[in-house]
């Protein structure tokens, strides 16, 4: 390696994903030809992943799950390239998974069965699997087009998401605003948590509520801005199926001291002093 | 690296290998072994739940796809998977426009892994390894390498952020990277856990 130092510092940087396109371009070719520094980039590599460890680990939900797998099935038949359907294999027991590799066999199969010489029968078959493939290829078409209206939902769902998102970056941004994590008392389930961002000098505040379940019919979430010992009303929200929530409220000027934040489950027109047990709280 | 690692890391490159001929039903496995470390990471990156979501399914297809192109002579599987992950959810986060990046990122360094190191999530051995070693890295090195990593923000957009010289963040990332290398190869050796 000729130049020890400038590819370190390159493949440091590539390994931080914080190489430009031409900056890459440079190292892949000095990559092609420099062994040395193709093991010091996986370690790199491998040292930079580790910071996900840095992370907590969080269980996605289990709807996901079976939307993934399917996904990905789904996938591996409309890959017939990569991935011969068992359409293609016909009625033949399928061999034990992991057994089959792409196309080899399949044509294996295929000239075996001429050479054996049942072209006839192989023609019924064709005509078989034809139908098989057309009528498998049109559920398909209809899959796509729930999944491609099911994506136009999800898509206006993240937008209006991301714009909440951002207004609670644009809070936590301004100067002297903090931020607090409420989380689960006995009371509630314990994966519910919820972020409040605040400003005292302004009293605007933003609470993102996660895995909250829906309130009763009737009933709604409350924020309490505990300041001196006494509980001042905030605003009320809901939240939906998926238990997430978002209030945005204007903290009244006695609630601007609190040293204590609190969600109570309330009737929904609001009530003036709590009544319900406490389900999310904080202190600062 | 220890024998137990060594055994998982066997296990899991089984795993794609067998993903990679197209086998069903190693793909579950993988997932459930998989997806909370993945999606932890895309919900740090992203910062938004249903995004996140969407990333992991993206994520996982690509896994599902490209595994013929894993090579465990290039690294553990841990490593390919989350870098697979991590350059997924950078690129949803560099479409999202680099100005609302810069500023979320402020917003999530207040967040960040040393500031909320006694919630009770974190308490994985792993994680204490990681976190233990970022801790003995500069600060400012560390807040280099983990702008970096994950914000996804450029060279320069860190030297902007950080108020410093291209150079210097430069030197920095690569000084504080080598260093998180060497400590953990030291916490490897030391230990016969799994991680």
């Amino acid at each position: 390696m000729t130049e020890g130092a400038h590819n370190t510092e390159a493949l440091a940087l590539d390994a931080l994903g914080a190489l430009d396109d031409a900056q890459r371009r440079a190292l892949d070719e000095h990559l092609a030809a420099c062994a040395a520094c193709r093991r010091e980039r996986d370690e790199l590599h491998a040292a930079a992943a580790s910071l996900a460890h840095a992370v907590a680990p969080v269980r996605p939900p289990a709807e996901l799950r079976p939307r993934i797998l399917d996904a990905a099935r789904a996938l591996k038949h409309a890959n017939g390239d990569a991935r011969p359907p068992e359409t293609s294999r016909g009625r033949v027991i399928a061999p034990p998974p992991g057994r089959f590799t792409r196309r080899a066999p399949r044509r294996t199969w295929v000239w075996a069965a001429v050479a054996a010489g049942v072209i006839a029968s192989l023609l019924s078959f064709d005509i078989f699997r034809m139908w098989r493939e057309n009528s498998a290829m049109r559920s398909e078409v209809a899959r796509l087009r729930r999944e491609a209206e099911q994506s136009r939902e999800e898509l206006a769902r993240v937008r209006a998401e991301s714009a909440r998102e951002r207004e609670l970056a644009e809070l936590i941004s301004a100067p002297g605003a903090r931020v607090l994590t409420l989380s689960a008392t006995k009371d509630a389930p314990a994966d519910a948590s919820a972020r409040l961002a605040y400003d005292d000098a302004t009293g605007r505040a933003v609470l993102v509520a996660a895995n909250l379940p829906p309130a009763p019919a009737g009933k709604a979430y409350q924020i309490w801005y505990v300041a001196g010992g006494r509980p001042v009303p905030g605003r009320l929200f809901q939240t939906d199926p998926a238990g997430r929530g978002t209030l945005r409220d204007e903290i009244p000027a006695a609630g601007r001291a609190a040293k204590l934040f609190a969600v109570t489950l309330e009737p929904e027109a609001g009530v003036a002093a709590p009544t319900g047990p406490v389900l999310l709280s904080a202190a600062t | 690296m220890t024998p137990v690692r060594e055994q998982s890391d066997a296990a899991e490159a089984a795993l794609i290998e067998r993903v990679a001929r197209g086998d069903e039903s190693a793909f579950a496995p993988l997932y459930d072994r998989y997806s909370p470390i993945l999606f932890g990471l895309l919900l740090r990156i992203l910062r938004d739940r249903p995004e996140a979501e969407d990333c992991l399914q993206e994520v996982f297809l690509q896994i599902w796809q490209r595994a013929p192109s894993f090579d465990p002579a290039r690294g553990r599987p841990f490593t390919w998977l989350v870098t697979l992950a991590r350059s997924r959810a950078i690129d949803r986060l560099r479409s999202t426009g680099a100005r609302a990046r810069t500023e979320q990122a402020a917003v999530a360094e207040q967040t960040d892994v040393i500031a909320d190191a006694d919630a009770e999530a974190f308490r994985s051995e792993q994680g204490a390894f990681v976190r233990g070693a970022l801790a003995e890295i500069p600060e400012e090195q560390r807040r280099a390498l983990l702008l970096a990593y994950f914000e996804g923000l450029s060279q320069s957009e860190i030297a902007a952020r950080l108020g410093q010289p291209l150079g210097t963040v430069k030197t920095r990332m690569r000084t504080g990277l080598m260093r998180l290398r060497e400590l953990l190869r030291g916490q490897f050796e030391g230990t016969l856990t799994n991680f």
